[in-house]
């Protein structure tokens, strides 16, 4: 297996449910670096990633769609070069429950500027059914203000028809 | 006095208790509705067919069938033309109007044409021979002139229930079910008759009998799902250069049933173009990009550019996994 393979690319700040999608296509456990947390991420989960989580989607000939997750914690953003080489697409994923998910949100979009460019993107912003229905209108409007030319859906990382809506849609708009 | 014979098709005990009330109930005059034996063959004029059972789907899998279908199925499916759907739970008054439509259908003529009134009648004069198949673009066109104007609108889809389209409150009220407005909108048979209402007194009170209060968008995707068979909405232009202001709101049943929609959208919101530098863009048939130029018109998400080149053609990028994107979607869907 060859890290520059078909490979969609998975990120979003810490929490928003990046391994629990990934988990949600995988044909096989995930793989993941999860290490007990010992910093803010505390707050919010007792384990975070801190290399990446792997998935993979076999295809009926034998082809492999891998499935990364990149770590949440931004210190670790010398990873996220190295596993969008080759990538066919980025899905984002952002928590409606943080405290600034449009500011996540640039951040990110900002961060995978190159990337998205080159592939496309999918934003899918989780928890949006506990927290108050603005956040929607928020990712959308920094959407609009960067000019990017993205999906945005609300999901629930945990279900796996709603990660394959999002899947769905990256790939409509590759 | 014309006799409809009605056959059921895998239907429950709890349907059958609900059809022998509603069959006493359906009024339509000089028409006799007799129901057929359980279990015979289906050939009577109209099926009521319980799309859950096997024996329901089974016939529903036939497509060289004519017959006129009532669907009672869990879940929401798009009726065959002509077709009426009832969601479970059944109500009595929701077999009762099916039962009415058919009938009235069985006993009018075939074909009426649509009529709009006075002040719409500039959309009218332009419709094509093509429009008279579909009301989507008029059913559009009324939408798009109620929010623009703020204005109200009763429109009278004969034999549904009105539609009462407020342009202020962006919502329409109505007795009819979301099914029968796709019914509405993709039928000719029925008859679509305009009247302005004056003041919102009037648009409550006109209103009162509706049941359902919709957003206005909630309709529009509604419509726009049927499909208008390509043809653009009134007083607009294959030429006309667009470009989308955001990202459509997407809602789920669209993400599978019309994927081509984001990829549409995605383009647009990168260049302005025009529906047919769309269709070339995408390759994808006129229709289909048609229809969704008239759905972004409507939702208000799209704006006319006038300084685009409409003569540029767009340089089509292929994407190099589109093989490979293919085999993941029958994927997905094959473990959906």
């Amino acid at each position: 297996m060859h890290i520059g393979e078909h490979k969609i690319v998975f990120t979003g700040p810490v929490g928003a449910g990046k391994t629990a999608a990934i988990s949600c296509l995988s044909d096989a456990p995930v793989v993941g670096t999860d290490v007990a947390a010992t910093d803010e991420t505390l707050d919010k989960k007792d384990l975070t990633t801190v290399a990446m989580d792997y998935g993979y989607i076999e295809l009926e000939d034998g082809e492999f769609i891998h499935l990364y997750g990149t770590p949440g914690q931004d210190r670790f953003n010398f990873m996220w070069d190295i596993l969008c080489q080759g990538g066919m697409g980025l899905v984002l994923l952002v928590d409606a429950t943080s405290p600034d998910p449009a500011a996540d949100c640039e951040f990110y979009l900002a961060a995978f500027d190159d990337f998205i460019q080159e592939t496309g993107a999918v934003i899918g912003i989780t928890r949006a059914d506990i927290a108050d229905n603005t956040k929607y209108e928020q990712v959308q409007d920094v959407i609009i203000d960067k000019g990017y030319p993205i999906p945005v859906l609300e999901i629930d990382a945990r279900n796996e028809d709603d990660v394959k809506d999002l899947v769905y849609a990256l790939m409509a708009v590759l | 006095m014309r006799s409809i014979n009605l056959s059921l098709l895998g239907i429950t005990k709890q349907d059958h208790a609900i059809l022998s009330v509603a069959i006493k109930l359906v009024d339509v005059p000089g028409v006799e509705l007799i129901i057929l034996p359980d279990g015979a063959p289906p050939t009577g004029d109209v099926i009521l067919v319980n799309a859950d059972s096997d024996a329901g789907a089974n016939y529903l899998k036939q497509e060289d069938t004519i017959q006129t279908k009532i669907i009672i199925a869990e879940n929401f499916t798009l009726p065959p033309l002509g077709s009426r759907f009832i969601e479970r739970p059944v109500r009595i008054h929701d077999m009762v109007n099916a039962f009415n439509i058919a009938c009235e259908r069985f006993k009018s003529s075939t074909t009426s044409n649509i009529e709009i009134g006075s002040h719409s009648s500039v959309a009218a004069n332009k419709r094509t021979q093509a429009e008279a198949n579909n009301n989507t673009p008029l059913l559009l066109h009324e939408f798009i002139t109620a929010c623009t104007k703020n204005s109200l609108i009763k429109l009278e889809c004969k034999p549904y229930s009105p539609l009462f389209i407020n342009g202020i409150s962006r919502s329409v009220a109505t007795r009819a079910t979301l099914p029968e407005i796709h019914i509405i909108a993709k039928e000719n048979e029925t008859r679509l008759e305009m009247t302005a209402l004056s003041a919102a007194d009037e648009y409550e009170q006109a209103s009162s009998s509706g049941v359902n209060i919709y957003p206005i968008n909630t309709v529009i995707w509604h419509t726009a799902l049927v499909g208008s068979t390509g043809v653009i909405l009134p007083e607009h232009s294959n030429d006309t250069p667009v470009k989308l202001k955001s990202m459509p709101r997407f809602p789920r049943e669209y993400m599978r049933k019309r994927p081509e929609f984001l990829k549409m959208s995605a383009l647009l919101t990168r260049k302005s173009m025009t529906v047919n530098q769309l269709q070339q863009a995408t390759q994808l048939d006129i229709k289909v990009v048609t229809d969704f130029y008239n759905l972004i018109f409507a939702l208000g998400l799209s704006t006319i550019d006038e300084t685009a080149n409409t003569a540029e053609l767009y340089q089509k990028k292929k994407s190099k996994n589109s093989s490979l994107l293919s085999r993941l979607a029958k994927k997905l869907s094959a473990t959906g």
